[in-house]
């Protein structure tokens, strides 16, 4: 009994990153919500995991699964940053697919270091697959300056309506604004915006726009978050 | 004319009045049944043969669908694989009707080329089918007609018959080789080994699909069987275990432990797909590095009830040899009260009445001998095997008793 249970302490040590997740449809639907671009970088941090997808420097797609949703989550360093194709790890994540009423999908993080694969182990009913997914460098992401001192307008809707509450939860803006926005890159939103219950709006003094979607994981009734950052069009006159 | 099946083709329709071919379908569930075999058939075709076309081949006792790997065509231009394939079907099992005479006693059979598609069509052309024929007709070229009479709207007109007729040609009997159009040479396989639930399967490889083009299946007689796949941005591999080999009947027993074969995913994603019912079992043959055979058995039950029975008597035979071992090694392993609490021993017994049976054997009762306890009938529920320690010789002393409390000792 008691190797088992230093087999499973040591388990993370050769690795930077060693995560394991009991339903790995959590890490799948919200990898999906901003699967609007092939690559991403998945960024480990103290917090929880990171799945980041940009479009044109100008928008972005942030996944975020708090270390809270996790059975194990180990990390050496302070920030694990690395750059994969963020279709091939759904497909992954996928590969046993969903049968109702079944157990669901364990899934097992690992990542060793620079230049080795992240490595996905995934169990099902005793069939095992193991992922091997080609890491490349991380790039830089933009800083859309987000801070909380810029922020003017801030609406909360909520998606989930009960019929005798309002639309909207809180209505907090400061002043005017009018900015426009690609509808393109609006639309990457909606899958976050399908599997939401709250919505939040912000946006800052230069006009970025940040959504930023609640969504709940009902298996372990928490909450994972998924945002989205949009720069406004510059108007040409 | 099909390039195909080219070198077969009889030209004389002569032939086709002197064959008979004739099916009928009276049962809902048949026909739907038929229908699922059909379009299995036409989706097979539809992906891997050449021309969409396949042979049907009928003798007195089974029908059969043939895609023989002459027929079938090329992946892309590398040539990256055939699929082929050989269905039988028992008449007598699916149709309420059949009849198949060939051209002569000693060629009882009639070998055609038919696109199932046209059949498909046919089959699905009406909702509320009553009865459905099919059979073998001479129009201006060979046709396999299906007549299918619908339930009528009102119930006083009679009801309407709809024909079809799907233009087939005749394989010649007399241009086949012994070879051509026969059942694969499954004893060619290094290992067999049954694959896992077909919906998993089905689900892998459609993911894997979309990762790469190849996946190598990789199968042990230990019961394992693995995909891999190794594509530029990935290598995923799933391993599934605890799987049932199958014997293989080889003479020159070249043994292989482990067999490789490398299946073009488009393939593979093809043929499950194709599948229109649900299989009770897929067996996968392996040659390695040459072939996967897959052999898929659907309706099992509908074998007949002989076969049935003498394979349930095997597993009783099976079992109760089970459970006699586990009875042993209990018998050695655990402690007299482990087993009174099991059922295969009774404690603290004593001797009731004791008189003279048939053939001048004793026969003992026996009693607990613990006041006001009753033995319970589960204590004892299966008549096991005695066992009588002698330990002074004459005189019982220790009795084992196995799960009989009337015990005759002679």
């Amino acid at each position: 009994m008691n190797t088992t249970l230093i087999a499973r302490s040591n388990e993370g040590d050769k690795y930077l990153l060693f995560a394991k997740l009991d339903n790995a449809k959590i890490l799948y639907n919200l990898a999906k919500s901003v699967n609007f671009k092939e690559h991403a970088v998945f960024c480990a941090l103290d917090s929880g995991l990171k799945i980041s997808c940009e479009d044109a420097k100008s928008t972005q797609g942030i996944a975020f699964v708090h270390t809270d949703l996790f059975q194990e989550y180990l990390i050496k360093e302070d920030c694990v940053c690395i750059k994969i194709n963020l279709s091939v790890l759904i497909e992954c994540l996928n590969i046993f697919g969903s049968i109702a009423n079944s157990i669901p999908t364990a899934l097992k993080i690992c990542y060793q270091g620079y230049g080795h694969p992240l490595t996905l182990l995934l169990e099902d009913n005793g069939i095992i697959t193991e992922c091997n997914i080609k890491t490349m460098e991380a790039d830089s992401l933009v800083n859309f300056e987000f801070d909380f001192d810029k922020i003017i307008n801030k609406i909360i809707i909520k998606v989930d309506i009960p019929a005798s509450s309002d639309y909207i939860e809180s209505f907090d803006c400061k002043k005017t604004q009018v900015n426009r926005y690609k509808v393109n890159f609006i639309r990457n939103s909606l899958k976050a915006l399908v599997s939401s219950t709250k919505v939040a709006i912000r946006i800052t003094d230069s006009g970025v726009m940040g959504i930023q979607f609640l969504i709940p994981i009902t298996e372990l009734s928490k909450m994972a978050f998924v945002e989205f950052y949009f720069c406004p069009d510059e108007e040409i006159e | 004319m099909s390039p195909a099946f080219e070198n077969y083709l009889s030209l004389d329709f002569f032939f086709v009045e002197a064959m008979k071919f004739g099916v009928k379908l009276l049962d809902s569930s048949n026909i739907e049944y038929f229908t699922q075999i059909v379009s299995t058939v036409s989706k097979l075709c539809s992906k891997t043969a050449s021309d969409k076309s396949c042979a049907l081949k009928l003798t007195t006792d089974l029908v059969y669908f043939i895609l023989p790997e002459f027929a079938a065509n090329n992946l892309g231009s590398g040539g990256s694989g055939r699929t082929s394939f050989w269905m039988s079907l028992d008449p007598k099992s699916l149709f309420d009707f059949y009849i198949c005479e060939g051209k002569s006693c000693e060629e009882n059979l009639i070998m055609l080329e038919i696109q199932p598609d046209n059949l498909l069509r046919a089959l699905k052309s009406s909702p509320n089918m009553k009865m459905v024929r099919i059979k073998l007709t001479k129009r201006q070229t060979p046709c396999i007609t299906v007549e299918i009479d619908l339930h009528s709207i009102s119930s006083k007109t009679s009801s309407r018959t709809i024909t079809h007729d799907i233009p087939v040609k005749v394989i010649s009997s007399s241009k086949l080789s012994s070879t051509d159009f026969q059942e694969p040479n499954i004893d060619a396989a290094h290992l067999s080994i049954q694959i896992p639930p077909i919906k998993i399967v089905k689900h892998m490889v459609e993911r894997m699909k979309c990762l790469s083009e190849f996946v190598f299946l990789e199968a042990t007689d230990q019961g394992t069987l693995t995909f891999k796949i190794d594509a530029d941005a990935a290598s995923v591999c799933t391993y599934f275990r605890n799987l049932t080999n199958l014997p293989i009947h080889r003479q020159n027993a070249d043994e292989y432990s482990l067999c490789t074969v490398r299946l073009s995913l488009k393939r593979l994603s093809d043929f499950i797909n194709a599948l229109q019912f649900q299989p009770n079992k897929i067996i996968c043959n392996f040659v390695n590095n040459k072939y996967a055979h897959f052999f898929v058995i659907h309706n099992e039950d509908l074998m007949d009830t002989s076969k049935f029975i003498t394979k349930q008597l095997e597993l009783i035979e099976l079992e109760k040899y089970a459970e006699i071992e586990e009875s042993k090694e209990l018998l050695n392993s655990c402690s007299l009260q482990r087993l009174q609490i099991k059922g295969l021993c009774l404690l603290k017994l004593k001797i009731d009445q004791k008189f003279t049976g048939l053939y001048g054997r004793t026969i003992i009762v026996f009693i607990t001998a613990v006041p006001n306890k009753t033995i319970n009938t589960q204590h004892f529920s299966s008549v096991f095997k005695m066992v009588l320690k002698k330990q002074n010789t004459g005189t019982l002393l220790g009795l084992q008793l196995n799960k009989i409390i009337r015990g005759t000792t002679k």
